[in-house]
């Protein structure tokens, strides 16, 4: 059970609710709140937790999470080590390993004007990486059958573009050098320079890095052939991509996009992209757009 | 001739006593000396790897150095580090540490991880600058009172003996 690995972060009243949860197979996130019931997603439900484990719809049953539940959480999530994970609580996530995301919301300390650290942390979220073997099988036959090409994953929040990504990286990693830009520690979920998950046998991981400065570094030092990076956005993503591309290096990319008029605004030069894949719910893939707007 | 004996006995227990007292204080003195080392290593490890308090101590664990640092084998994951820390050194204090020493080789655990790197330093090179002094008290402990316990050790024998007779 994937999942195991995060209970290690929950003690007291709290560890013991979580622990005797049965039903972890459908459970894609955890949420505690101060003061509120801790409440759980599964499916595309939301549950409470009561004290026993059990999950009810019930919040007026479920165990309370207390403020000290959280700084205890807070802390053994960052391993009693705040200093190694600056960065990480300064964008409001932290990576713990198996590749699950640990957001949290508080009050910022500013400092210049950019977030130093969170204080009076409110809400915690614990998002549970899943590696689904198999998953991105069909989508890269219908890519990288005629070989090499630039493929961006476009889908909702919580649409499984990470969990494709992640099989199409092994996919990848089977066949050609792969350089994959692990920003966030959520595809490879790295843990002492070794990769927890299976992204392929050829596969350079790139942990922690940024994703434009990643994109640079892997093409001066790794000579990947392709490029495989979660989330991009930021104008400084794309030139980075473009860059790469003038290397003769392709990118396989993730994206929050619901549809194509959504990446449009997003990302101006959606025709870079040989494929476009857009995920409608939990991994399933609705359309693959081909370049020119076409459909495969 | 059982008399000889006894005489022979007493002189090299008060002897032996007297040399307990004595690699006390040498012991003492390492342990201290260690423990600069190890802030040391701290804060080096801090400064340019910015590892986990788990990390370090694994790194210390492994470095001949502190091989007498028993205490370090005891600090586990499945409790919180500050928790384990101060346990661990309650139970395994290092040979020869006084519990003044032993409460700043606690301080020293109490406040790994929890700010940022820069103000972790700077705590310790405080703690070290309190260490530096507990070195000094001992090398002058060591210096004044190691050969004046063996000395005593084997003459407390001797007058007892004598006594005896």
């Amino acid at each position: 059970m994937q999942s195991s690995e995060i209970l290690c972060y929950f003690s007291g009243r709290l560890g013991e609710a979580v622990r005797k949860i049965s039903d972890w197979e459908n459970i894609w996130e955890l949420r505690l709140r101060v003061n509120r019931p801790l409440a759980v997603s599964a499916g595309k439900r939301i549950f409470y937790v009561t004290d026993n484990g059990q999950l009810t719809y019930n919040p007026q049953t479920a165990v309370v999470v207390s403020e000290q539940d959280i700084l205890r959480c807070f802390e053994a999530v960052c391993r009693y080590s705040v200093h190694s994970f600056q960065r990480e609580i300064s964008q409001g996530f932290i990576t713990v390993n198996g590749g699950h995301r640990v957001g949290f919301c508080g009050t910022p300390v500013l400092r210049d004007g950019a977030v130093e650290n969170i204080k009076n942390i409110s809400s915690m979220n614990f998002r549970i990486a899943r590696e689904v073997i198999g998953c991105a099988d069909k989508l890269f036959a219908e890519c990288f059958s005629g070989g090499l090409c630039n493929v961006l994953v476009a889908g909702i929040p919580s649409s499984g573009k990470t969990t494709i990504l992640r099989d199409m990286a092994r996919l990848l990693g089977e066949r050609y050098r792969v350089a994959l830009i692990d920003e966030r520690g959520e595809l490879a979920a790295v843990s002492g320079g070794i990769p927890q998950n299976d992204v392929g046998v050829n596969t350079d991981v790139f942990d922690g890095y940024g994703k434009a400065a990643g994109i640079s570094a892997a093409v001066r030092v790794m000579s990947p052939q392709i490029i495989v990076c979660d989330e991009i956005g930021s104008e400084e993503d794309f030139s980075a991509i473009r860059e790469a591309a003038c290397s003769g290096v392709y990118t396989a990319a993730s994206i929050h996009a619901a549809d194509m008029d959504d990446l449009k605004r997003k990302c101006s030069d959606t025709d870079f992209f040989d494929r476009i894949a857009f995920l409608s719910d939990m991994g399933k893939i609705s359309s693959v757009s081909e370049r020119g707007g076409g459909h495969a | 001739m059982l008399k000889w004996l006894g005489f022979a006995v007493i002189t090299a227990a008060t002897s032996l006593t007297g040399n307990y007292f004595s690699v006390m204080l040498k012991s003492r003195l390492t342990s201290l000396k260690k423990m600069n080392y190890m802030i040391d290593e701290i804060i080096m490890t801090l400064r340019f790897r910015s590892s986990t308090v788990y990390e370090i101590v694994g790194q210390l664990r492994e470095d001949e150095r502190f091989a007498g640092f028993d205490f370090l084998e005891m600090i586990s994951e499945g409790v919180p580090f500050r928790q384990s820390w101060s346990r661990a050194v309650r139970e395994r204090t290092p040979r020869g540490m006084t519990r003044n020493d032993a409460e700043l080789l606690n301080e020293v655990g109490a406040r790994l991880g929890t700010s940022d790197a820069e103000s972790q330093i700077n705590t310790l090179e405080l703690q070290r600058a309190e260490l530096m002094s507990a070195i000094s008290a001992a090398e002058a402990d060591y210096n004044k009172k190691a050969k004046l316990y063996r000395s005593m050790g084997v003459l407390a024998g001797a007058f007892i003996s004598i006594m005896l007779i």
